[in-house]
Protein backbone atom coordinates (compact mmCIF):
# COMPACT_ATOMS: atom_id res chain seq x y z
CA UNK A 1 0.00 0.00 0.00
CA UNK A 2 1.71 3.15 -1.19
CA UNK A 3 1.49 6.57 0.47
CA UNK A 4 -1.62 8.42 -0.73
CA UNK A 5 -1.35 12.06 -1.65
CA UNK A 6 -3.58 14.33 0.40
CA UNK A 7 -4.75 17.18 -1.80
CA UNK A 8 -7.81 18.95 -0.48
CA UNK A 9 -7.15 22.42 -1.88
CA UNK A 10 -10.11 22.35 -4.30
CA UNK A 11 -12.41 21.93 -1.33
CA UNK A 12 -11.02 24.95 0.59
CA UNK A 13 -13.49 27.61 1.63
CA UNK A 14 -12.90 31.39 1.23
CA UNK A 15 -11.11 33.46 -1.41
CA UNK A 16 -7.50 33.61 -2.37
CA UNK A 17 -5.58 36.88 -2.09
CA UNK A 18 -5.55 37.17 -5.89
CA UNK A 19 -9.32 36.80 -6.09
CA UNK A 20 -9.81 39.49 -3.45
CA UNK A 21 -7.41 41.85 -5.24
CA UNK A 22 -9.14 41.34 -8.60
CA UNK A 23 -12.54 41.96 -6.95
CA UNK A 24 -11.18 45.15 -5.35
CA UNK A 25 -9.86 46.40 -8.69
CA UNK A 26 -13.22 45.71 -10.37
CA UNK A 27 -15.14 47.48 -7.57
CA UNK A 28 -12.71 50.43 -7.66
CA UNK A 29 -13.19 50.86 -11.41
CA UNK A 30 -16.97 50.66 -11.01
CA UNK A 31 -16.90 53.27 -8.20
CA UNK A 32 -14.59 55.50 -10.22
CA UNK A 33 -17.02 55.26 -13.14
CA UNK A 34 -19.97 56.28 -10.97
CA UNK A 35 -18.06 59.15 -9.31
CA UNK A 36 -16.84 60.34 -12.70
CA UNK A 37 -20.44 60.32 -13.91
CA UNK A 38 -21.47 62.52 -10.96
CA UNK A 39 -18.55 64.90 -11.50
CA UNK A 40 -19.34 65.05 -15.22
CA UNK A 41 -22.95 65.97 -14.42
CA UNK A 42 -21.74 68.83 -12.21
CA UNK A 43 -19.31 70.05 -14.87
CA UNK A 44 -22.05 70.14 -17.51
CA UNK A 45 -24.38 72.04 -15.17
CA UNK A 46 -21.67 74.58 -14.36
CA UNK A 47 -20.71 74.93 -18.03
CA UNK A 48 -24.33 75.67 -18.95
CA UNK A 49 -24.45 78.41 -16.32
CA UNK A 50 -21.17 79.91 -17.47
CA UNK A 51 -22.24 79.82 -21.09
CA UNK A 52 -25.49 81.66 -20.30
CA UNK A 53 -23.56 84.28 -18.33
CA UNK A 54 -20.97 84.59 -21.13
CA UNK A 55 -23.66 85.16 -23.77
CA UNK A 56 -25.11 88.00 -21.67
CA UNK A 57 -21.66 89.53 -21.24
CA UNK A 58 -20.92 89.19 -24.97
CA UNK A 59 -24.14 90.97 -25.85
CA UNK A 60 -23.30 93.64 -23.28
CA UNK A 61 -19.87 94.25 -24.81
CA UNK A 62 -21.40 94.33 -28.29
CA UNK A 63 -23.91 96.93 -27.08
CA UNK A 64 -21.03 99.00 -25.66
CA UNK A 65 -19.16 98.84 -28.97
CA UNK A 66 -22.30 99.77 -30.90
CA UNK A 67 -22.79 102.72 -28.57
CA UNK A 68 -19.18 103.78 -29.10
CA UNK A 69 -20.09 103.78 -32.78
CA UNK A 70 -18.51 103.29 -36.17
CA UNK A 71 -16.15 106.26 -35.89
CA UNK A 72 -14.57 105.07 -32.63
CA UNK A 73 -13.88 101.61 -34.06
CA UNK A 74 -12.67 103.04 -37.39
CA UNK A 75 -10.28 105.22 -35.42
CA UNK A 76 -8.90 102.14 -33.63
CA UNK A 77 -8.41 100.44 -37.01
CA UNK A 78 -6.60 103.50 -38.37
CA UNK A 79 -4.35 103.76 -35.30
CA UNK A 80 -3.51 100.03 -35.24
CA UNK A 81 -0.05 98.95 -34.02
CA UNK A 82 1.20 98.52 -37.60
CA UNK A 83 -0.60 101.56 -39.00
CA UNK A 84 -4.03 101.57 -40.63
CA UNK A 85 -5.33 98.09 -41.17
CA UNK A 86 -8.38 96.26 -42.39
CA UNK A 87 -8.53 94.04 -39.38
CA UNK A 88 -7.73 94.39 -35.68
CA UNK A 89 -7.96 92.27 -32.56
CA UNK A 90 -8.71 94.57 -29.65
CA UNK A 91 -7.40 94.55 -27.01
CA UNK A 92 -4.35 92.55 -28.05
CA UNK A 93 -4.57 90.53 -24.81
CA UNK A 94 -8.03 89.50 -23.63
CA UNK A 95 -9.30 91.98 -21.06
CA UNK A 96 -11.31 91.52 -17.89
CA UNK A 97 -14.76 93.00 -17.45
CA UNK A 98 -14.39 96.13 -15.35
CA UNK A 99 -16.88 97.37 -12.73
CA UNK A 100 -19.85 97.33 -12.48
CA UNK A 101 -19.50 93.86 -13.98
CA UNK A 102 -18.88 91.25 -11.30
CA UNK A 103 -17.47 88.70 -13.72
CA UNK A 104 -13.93 87.89 -12.63
CA UNK A 105 -13.96 84.50 -14.32
CA UNK A 106 -14.62 86.04 -17.73
CA UNK A 107 -12.48 87.95 -20.21
CA UNK A 108 -13.29 89.51 -23.54
CA UNK A 109 -11.63 90.34 -26.84
CA UNK A 110 -13.10 91.86 -29.99
CA UNK A 111 -12.12 91.45 -33.62
CA UNK A 112 -12.90 94.21 -36.11
CA UNK A 113 -12.85 93.57 -39.86
CA UNK A 114 -13.37 96.38 -42.33
CA UNK A 115 -14.90 95.30 -45.59
CA UNK A 116 -12.49 96.36 -48.34
CA UNK A 117 -15.32 96.70 -50.85
CA UNK A 118 -17.63 98.43 -48.39
CA UNK A 119 -15.40 100.55 -46.12
CA UNK A 120 -18.44 101.97 -44.35
CA UNK A 121 -19.16 98.54 -42.86
CA UNK A 122 -17.15 97.01 -40.02
CA UNK A 123 -17.84 93.48 -38.88
CA UNK A 124 -17.47 92.99 -35.13
CA UNK A 125 -16.98 89.75 -33.31
CA UNK A 126 -16.87 89.82 -29.52
CA UNK A 127 -15.41 86.73 -27.94
CA UNK A 128 -15.98 86.02 -24.26
CA UNK A 129 -13.59 83.54 -22.70
CA UNK A 130 -13.78 81.98 -19.31
CA UNK A 131 -11.72 79.84 -17.05
CA UNK A 132 -12.73 76.34 -16.20
CA UNK A 133 -13.66 76.74 -12.53
CA UNK A 134 -12.48 73.28 -11.57
CA UNK A 135 -8.92 73.74 -12.81
CA UNK A 136 -8.42 77.47 -13.24
CA UNK A 137 -5.93 76.67 -15.98
CA UNK A 138 -5.45 79.35 -18.61
CA UNK A 139 -5.25 76.76 -21.38
CA UNK A 140 -8.79 75.71 -20.56
CA UNK A 141 -10.05 79.23 -21.20
CA UNK A 142 -9.51 78.93 -24.92
CA UNK A 143 -11.80 75.95 -25.11
CA UNK A 144 -14.50 77.81 -23.19
CA UNK A 145 -15.68 80.72 -25.23
CA UNK A 146 -18.70 82.16 -26.96
CA UNK A 147 -18.78 84.68 -29.78
CA UNK A 148 -21.32 87.38 -30.46
CA UNK A 149 -21.31 89.02 -33.86
CA UNK A 150 -22.57 92.33 -35.21
CA UNK A 151 -22.05 95.07 -37.78
CA UNK A 152 -21.18 98.73 -37.49
CA UNK A 153 -22.28 100.92 -40.35
CA UNK A 154 -20.80 104.36 -40.96
CA UNK A 155 -22.85 107.25 -42.25
CA UNK B 1 -6.06 5.00 4.34
CA UNK B 2 -7.04 5.99 7.85
CA UNK B 3 -5.57 9.48 7.44
CA UNK B 4 -7.51 10.01 4.20
CA UNK B 5 -10.76 9.03 5.83
CA UNK B 6 -10.14 11.45 8.73
CA UNK B 7 -9.48 14.37 6.41
CA UNK B 8 -12.58 13.66 4.34
CA UNK B 9 -14.65 13.44 7.51
CA UNK B 10 -13.30 16.81 8.70
CA UNK B 11 -14.14 18.50 5.41
CA UNK B 12 -17.58 16.95 5.53
CA UNK B 13 -18.02 18.29 9.07
CA UNK B 14 -16.99 21.80 8.08
CA UNK B 15 -19.49 21.78 5.23
CA UNK B 16 -22.44 20.85 7.37
CA UNK B 17 -21.70 22.56 10.63
CA UNK B 18 -23.78 25.58 11.75
CA UNK B 19 -22.36 29.05 11.22
CA UNK B 20 -20.87 30.78 14.22
CA UNK B 21 -22.15 34.05 15.64
CA UNK B 22 -18.95 35.77 14.51
CA UNK B 23 -19.50 34.65 10.93
CA UNK B 24 -23.06 35.96 11.02
CA UNK B 25 -21.88 39.29 12.41
CA UNK B 26 -19.15 39.57 9.79
CA UNK B 27 -21.65 38.77 7.03
CA UNK B 28 -24.11 41.38 8.38
CA UNK B 29 -21.32 43.96 8.64
CA UNK B 30 -20.17 43.23 5.07
CA UNK B 31 -23.74 43.49 3.78
CA UNK B 32 -24.23 46.75 5.70
CA UNK B 33 -21.05 48.23 4.21
CA UNK B 34 -22.04 47.24 0.66
CA UNK B 35 -25.57 48.58 1.22
CA UNK B 36 -24.19 51.84 2.65
CA UNK B 37 -21.88 52.31 -0.35
CA UNK B 38 -24.73 51.60 -2.79
CA UNK B 39 -27.06 53.99 -0.95
CA UNK B 40 -24.33 56.62 -0.77
CA UNK B 41 -23.86 56.44 -4.54
CA UNK B 42 -27.61 56.53 -5.09
CA UNK B 43 -28.13 59.51 -2.77
CA UNK B 44 -25.19 61.44 -4.25
CA UNK B 45 -26.40 60.79 -7.79
CA UNK B 46 -29.88 61.88 -6.82
CA UNK B 47 -28.60 65.04 -5.11
CA UNK B 48 -26.45 65.89 -8.11
CA UNK B 49 -29.38 65.40 -10.47
CA UNK B 50 -31.62 67.53 -8.23
CA UNK B 51 -29.00 70.26 -8.07
CA UNK B 52 -28.62 70.24 -11.85
CA UNK B 53 -32.39 70.47 -12.32
CA UNK B 54 -32.62 73.29 -9.75
CA UNK B 55 -29.79 75.15 -11.52
CA UNK B 56 -31.48 74.70 -14.87
CA UNK B 57 -34.75 75.94 -13.43
CA UNK B 58 -33.06 79.05 -11.99
CA UNK B 59 -31.22 79.65 -15.25
CA UNK B 60 -34.38 79.40 -17.33
CA UNK B 61 -36.24 81.75 -14.98
CA UNK B 62 -33.37 84.25 -15.06
CA UNK B 63 -33.14 84.12 -18.88
CA UNK B 64 -36.89 84.53 -19.23
CA UNK B 65 -36.89 87.49 -16.86
CA UNK B 66 -33.91 89.08 -18.63
CA UNK B 67 -35.68 88.71 -22.00
CA UNK B 68 -38.73 90.54 -20.62
CA UNK B 69 -36.56 93.39 -19.36
CA UNK B 70 -34.61 93.52 -22.62
CA UNK B 71 -37.77 93.54 -24.73
CA UNK B 72 -39.15 96.50 -22.79
CA UNK B 73 -35.91 98.49 -22.82
CA UNK B 74 -35.08 97.82 -26.48
CA UNK B 75 -38.49 99.24 -27.47
CA UNK B 76 -37.92 102.47 -25.53
CA UNK B 77 -39.58 105.58 -26.89
CA UNK B 78 -39.02 109.05 -25.50
CA UNK B 79 -42.10 110.88 -24.21
CA UNK B 80 -41.46 113.97 -26.36
CA UNK B 81 -41.59 111.76 -29.45
CA UNK B 82 -45.02 110.47 -28.52
CA UNK B 83 -47.65 113.15 -29.08
CA UNK B 84 -50.45 111.23 -27.35
CA UNK B 85 -48.50 110.47 -24.18
CA UNK B 86 -49.03 112.88 -21.25
CA UNK B 87 -45.50 113.78 -20.02
CA UNK B 88 -46.50 113.77 -16.34
CA UNK B 89 -47.52 110.12 -16.52
CA UNK B 90 -44.44 109.20 -18.49
CA UNK B 91 -41.88 110.47 -15.97
CA UNK B 92 -38.59 108.69 -16.51
CA UNK B 93 -36.48 107.36 -13.64
CA UNK B 94 -32.87 106.23 -14.01
CA UNK B 95 -31.45 105.11 -10.67
CA UNK B 96 -29.60 102.05 -9.42
CA UNK B 97 -32.64 100.33 -7.97
CA UNK B 98 -35.34 101.70 -10.19
CA UNK B 99 -35.82 102.20 -13.89
CA UNK B 100 -38.93 103.77 -15.38
CA UNK B 101 -39.29 104.33 -19.08
CA UNK B 102 -41.86 104.42 -21.83
CA UNK B 103 -41.85 101.45 -24.16
CA UNK B 104 -43.73 100.42 -27.24
CA UNK B 105 -43.51 96.80 -26.12
CA UNK B 106 -46.76 95.88 -24.42
CA UNK B 107 -47.16 92.38 -23.04
CA UNK B 108 -50.88 92.08 -23.67
CA UNK B 109 -52.00 94.95 -25.85
CA UNK B 110 -49.87 95.35 -28.93
CA UNK B 111 -49.80 98.81 -30.38
CA UNK B 112 -50.17 100.50 -26.96
CA UNK B 113 -47.41 102.21 -25.03
CA UNK B 114 -46.51 101.09 -21.56
CA UNK B 115 -44.64 102.94 -18.84
CA UNK B 116 -42.47 100.28 -17.28
CA UNK B 117 -41.20 100.69 -13.78
CA UNK B 118 -38.66 98.05 -12.79
CA UNK B 119 -37.95 97.88 -9.07
CA UNK B 120 -36.74 95.54 -6.37
CA UNK B 121 -38.88 95.39 -3.26
CA UNK B 122 -37.98 93.85 0.08
CA UNK B 123 -40.14 91.14 1.54
CA UNK B 124 -40.91 91.16 5.26
CA UNK B 125 -37.96 89.30 6.74
CA UNK B 126 -38.79 85.91 8.13
CA UNK B 127 -36.26 83.86 10.08
CA UNK B 128 -33.80 86.72 9.84
CA UNK B 129 -33.24 86.52 6.07
CA UNK B 130 -33.96 89.62 4.01
CA UNK B 131 -35.69 88.48 0.85
CA UNK B 132 -36.16 90.57 -2.26
CA UNK B 133 -38.46 90.45 -5.26
CA UNK B 134 -37.69 92.17 -8.54
CA UNK B 135 -40.58 93.01 -10.77
CA UNK B 136 -42.27 95.62 -12.86
CA UNK B 137 -45.42 97.65 -13.21
CA UNK B 138 -46.78 98.23 -16.68
CA UNK B 139 -48.79 101.42 -16.58
CA UNK B 140 -50.68 102.38 -19.72
CA UNK B 141 -50.32 106.18 -20.01
CA UNK B 142 -53.51 106.32 -22.04
CA UNK B 143 -55.60 104.83 -19.23
CA UNK B 144 -56.55 101.20 -18.80
CA UNK B 145 -56.65 98.99 -15.72
CA UNK B 146 -54.55 99.69 -12.66
CA UNK B 147 -51.19 97.96 -13.12
CA UNK B 148 -50.33 94.95 -11.05
CA UNK B 149 -46.85 94.10 -9.86
CA UNK B 150 -45.40 91.37 -12.07
CA UNK B 151 -42.63 89.31 -10.51
CA UNK B 152 -39.58 88.71 -12.68
CA UNK B 153 -38.29 85.72 -10.74
CA UNK B 154 -41.52 83.73 -10.61
CA UNK B 155 -41.62 81.79 -7.36
CA UNK B 156 -37.95 82.54 -6.68
CA UNK B 157 -36.45 85.55 -4.93
CA UNK B 158 -34.87 88.06 -7.27
CA UNK B 159 -33.14 91.42 -7.46
CA UNK B 160 -32.41 93.81 -10.31
CA UNK B 161 -29.91 96.67 -10.59
CA UNK B 162 -29.14 99.20 -13.26
CA UNK B 163 -26.28 101.45 -14.31
CA UNK B 164 -26.31 104.04 -17.07
CA UNK B 165 -23.80 105.46 -19.51
CA UNK B 166 -24.21 108.50 -21.68
CA UNK B 167 -20.84 108.11 -23.40
CA UNK B 168 -18.25 105.48 -24.23
CA UNK B 169 -14.54 106.29 -24.08
CA UNK B 170 -12.10 105.82 -26.97
CA UNK B 171 -10.95 102.59 -25.33
CA UNK B 172 -14.54 101.31 -25.78
CA UNK B 173 -15.13 101.46 -22.00
CA UNK B 174 -18.41 103.17 -21.01
CA UNK B 175 -18.47 105.71 -18.22
CA UNK B 176 -21.04 104.17 -15.91
CA UNK B 177 -23.22 106.22 -13.58
CA UNK B 178 -25.50 105.04 -10.80
CA UNK B 179 -28.21 107.53 -11.68
CA UNK B 180 -28.94 110.21 -14.22
CA UNK B 181 -30.25 113.71 -13.51
CA UNK B 182 -33.73 114.57 -14.74
CA UNK B 183 -33.81 115.19 -18.45
CA UNK B 184 -30.66 113.25 -19.27
CA UNK B 185 -31.07 110.17 -21.42
CA UNK B 186 -28.84 107.11 -21.24
CA UNK B 187 -27.22 105.66 -24.33
CA UNK B 188 -26.44 102.41 -22.58
CA UNK B 189 -28.26 100.63 -19.79
CA UNK B 190 -26.44 97.97 -17.78
CA UNK B 191 -28.64 95.36 -16.12
CA UNK B 192 -27.81 92.83 -13.45
CA UNK B 193 -30.50 90.32 -12.59
CA UNK B 194 -30.13 87.83 -9.76
CA UNK B 195 -32.56 84.98 -9.20
CA UNK B 196 -32.24 83.05 -5.93
CA UNK B 197 -33.77 79.89 -4.58
CA UNK B 198 -33.80 80.42 -0.79
CA UNK B 199 -34.81 76.82 -0.20
CA UNK B 200 -31.66 75.44 -1.72
CA UNK B 201 -28.10 75.84 -0.51
CA UNK B 202 -24.93 75.02 -2.37
CA UNK B 203 -22.09 72.96 -0.94
CA UNK B 204 -20.65 76.04 0.76
CA UNK B 205 -23.96 76.64 2.50
CA UNK B 206 -24.82 79.69 0.42
CA UNK B 207 -28.20 80.23 -1.22
CA UNK B 208 -28.31 78.96 -4.80
CA UNK B 209 -28.44 81.89 -7.19
CA UNK B 210 -28.16 82.71 -10.87
CA UNK B 211 -26.64 86.04 -11.82
CA UNK B 212 -27.04 87.37 -15.37
CA UNK B 213 -25.56 90.61 -16.59
CA UNK B 214 -25.99 92.44 -19.85
CA UNK B 215 -26.10 95.92 -21.36
CA UNK B 216 -28.49 97.38 -23.91
CA UNK B 217 -27.73 100.14 -26.35
CA UNK B 218 -30.51 102.66 -26.88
Amino acid sequence: MGRERLDYRPHQHGFSLMEVLIALVVVTFALYGVLDLIASNQRISLRTQRRAAAIGLGRAKMAEIQTAGFDAVASLLDKGPGGPSQSLVYPSESSEFKAPYAAKAFRWQARFDRNSQQPEVIAVEVRVLWYQPTTGAAEEALSNSVSVGGLLVGR
Amino acid sequence: MRVTMDVRATIQDRRHRAVTLLEVLVAIAAAAVIFAIAMGILITTNQTANRAIAHESLLQQAELAMKKVQSAIEATVWPEDVASSPPTQAALVFTTNSLALLSSWHPTRAGRFCRYEFVTIEKVPDKGDVRTIAGYLCDDPGGGPKPTFEKLGGEFDSAIQFRYATQVGPDLQPVWQESLPTGQKPRLIWIELVVRDPERRDRRGQIEEMRLTTAISL
